[in-house]
């Protein structure tokens, strides 16, 4: 049985990528501008988080790092967070809950995330007249934008959960027996 | 494993959740939320919130500015030395238009200031006056004139005082249709009827042949310092009173004299393309009244009838002055 002291200091390591992210995202992003695109640490923690997730934890996570960067933006309040919370929806269920961490398949399926996020972010802002050239909108700061989002989001699969614990999967066998999945 | 009769086992009792209400419920919200924010004002409840979220994140935003300021020089420094060779050239074209530009713009707006001490000069002493422009200064090392673009065609004649936003800076004494020649107060043959501002001691400024001013003929009794304002009395009905001549630098006496010696900074100098007024006519009050004639009278002037440059002490009113310089 895992004790406070445990449980404190794993709710801890959870907590400081999250304000770390934050922090980077109110402070740095805004001072960094790489042909025409932005670091979203926000994005990328979300994104690199999520795999690791249950799904409805990860659609919350995501909710909660796209109206951070929202409010934190000036993009309209509620696109990002909408984006990101489908994404990490369908990040967390395609892993079934099993992060990847700092892997091939871990970095490909962040990038893929974190790239849909961006172009529909774009796509999001042209219907909303926010962006007038659809040139810009995707190629420059949804391309140029994903690329950098996707090297800061490396640091955060570092610390990235491999897999919700205490909850009780199980897997069908080919005759359709159920039994618990040792991890 | 023999499958337990009590058939399906407790693990699979309770579905694990796809958390699919979950993100029903973020979708839900995100959508309501950008809907509020684009359907509602600046001073929406949304809106407010990001002001309030704003707030909190300026420090920390100054941080990562200061922060990033140093890798920002760098960024400079990496883009200016990748510059390509037509981006010099168009560069440096842009500086020199760009400092022909300044130069002009500095010269218009130098003039500004000018005419509008004119302006100035004209409002705080109701002078009747025509504005002109020197147009050249003396040819010669041992007369101080200027040349003006206005001549007896505009109305100008000999004698007329002229001034710019600084002061008087001289006298008309040769006229032609479209020019007049100036002799400014600072030459040798100049002669001005004025007074100690504080003290109201009355003197005579004259130039001098460096180009200095001295104020002559001011009783050794009277009250002067360093610094005090001298200007025009009014006395002889050519300049107007009041008008500021220059300001006193040094103030000596040797033993037994009658008057101080006394130097002078001229307020107003004259310089090539600037713009002057030329006093066309004196209203009464310009000129100094018959009581401040007698008292200058008054005042202890001693000296002879001519000191031998010419230049008559004022004891006895403007009849005496006229004969100075220019008609003072």
């Amino acid at each position: 049985m895992p004790t406070a002291n445990e449980g404190a200091r794993s709710g801890a390591r959870r907590l400081a990528p999250a304000l770390i992210a934050l922090l980077l995202q109110v402070g740095l992003a805004p001072q960094v501008s790489i042909l025409g695109g932005r670091f979203n640490f926000l994005v990328a923690f979300a994104c690199a988080t999520a795999p690791g997730l249950a799904p409805g934890r990860a659609a919350g996570l995501g909710f909660a790092c796209g109206l951070a960067f929202d409010l934190t933006a000036s993009t309209p309040v509620g696109l990002t967070s909408l984006l990101l919370s489908v994404a990490c929806f369908v990040l967390s269920t395609s892993t079934q809950g099993m992060g990847l961490g700092l892997s091939a398949a871990g970095a490909r399926l962040t990038g893929a995330g974190i790239v849909a996020v961006e172009l529909a972010s774009g796509i999001g802002l042209l219907l909303m007249g926010v962006e007038g050239d659809v040139i810009r909108a995707l190629l420059v700061h949804g391309v140029a934008s994903s690329a950098l989002t996707v090297l800061a989001s490396l640091a955060f699969l570092r610390f990235a959960p491999t897999g919700d614990a205490g909850r009780g999967f199980s897997a069908r066998s080919r005759t359709g027996n159920r039994y618990k999945v040792l991890r | 494993m023999a499958r337990s009769s009590l058939g399906s086992s407790h693990l699979n009792n309770r579905r694990p959740s796809t958390g699919f209400r979950a993100l029903i419920a973020c979708v839900v919200a995100s959508v309501l939320l950008l809907t509020f924010y684009l359907r509602e004002g600046e001073g929406g409840p949304v809106h407010l919130v990001r002001s309030g979220v704003s707030v909190v994140a300026t420090p920390v935003r100054i941080v990562g500015s200061a922060v990033a300021a140093p890798f920002g020089a760098v960024g400079n420094a990496v883009g200016n030395l990748t510059a390509s060779e037509q981006s010099l050239t168009d560069l440096k074209r842009e500086n020199a238009e760009l400092t022909a530009k300044v130069a002009e713009l500095f010269e218009a707006s130098a003039q500004a200031d000018r005419l509008e001490g004119l302006l100035g000069l004209r409002s705080t002493y109701s002078l009747e006056s025509t504005a002109a422009r020197i147009i050249g200064t003396s040819s010669d090392a041992w007369t101080a004139t200027v040349t003006i673009d206005k001549g007896s065609s505009q109305g100008l004649a000999v004698g007329m005082p002229v001034c710019n936003s600084g002061g008087v800076i001289g006298q008309i004494i040769e006229v032609s249709p479209t020019s007049s020649t100036v002799r400014l107060i600072t030459d040798e043959q100049s002669g001005v009827s004025a007074m100690i501002q504080s003290s109201r001691a009355q003197g005579m400024l004259q130039g001098q042949p460096d180009g200095s001013l001295r104020l002559a003929y001011v009783p050794a009794d009277a009250e002067v310092r360093n610094g005090d304002i001298v200007i025009t009395s009014g006395l002889g009905g050519v300049f107007p009173k009041g008008v500021p001549l220059g300001v006193v630098t040094s103030v000596e006496r040797a033993a037994n004299a009658s008057y101080y010696t006394i130097v002078v900074r001229a307020q107003a100098t004259a310089e090539n393309n600037e713009e002057i007024l030329v006093i066309t006519s004196l209203t009464a009050d310009q000129a100094a009244s018959a009581e401040e004639v007698r008292a200058a009278n008054s005042a202890p002037a001693g000296g002879t009838a001519s000191d031998g440059d010419g230049r008559v002490p004022p004891d006895q009113g403007s009849a005496a002055a006229d004969e100075q310089t220019g008609g003072e």
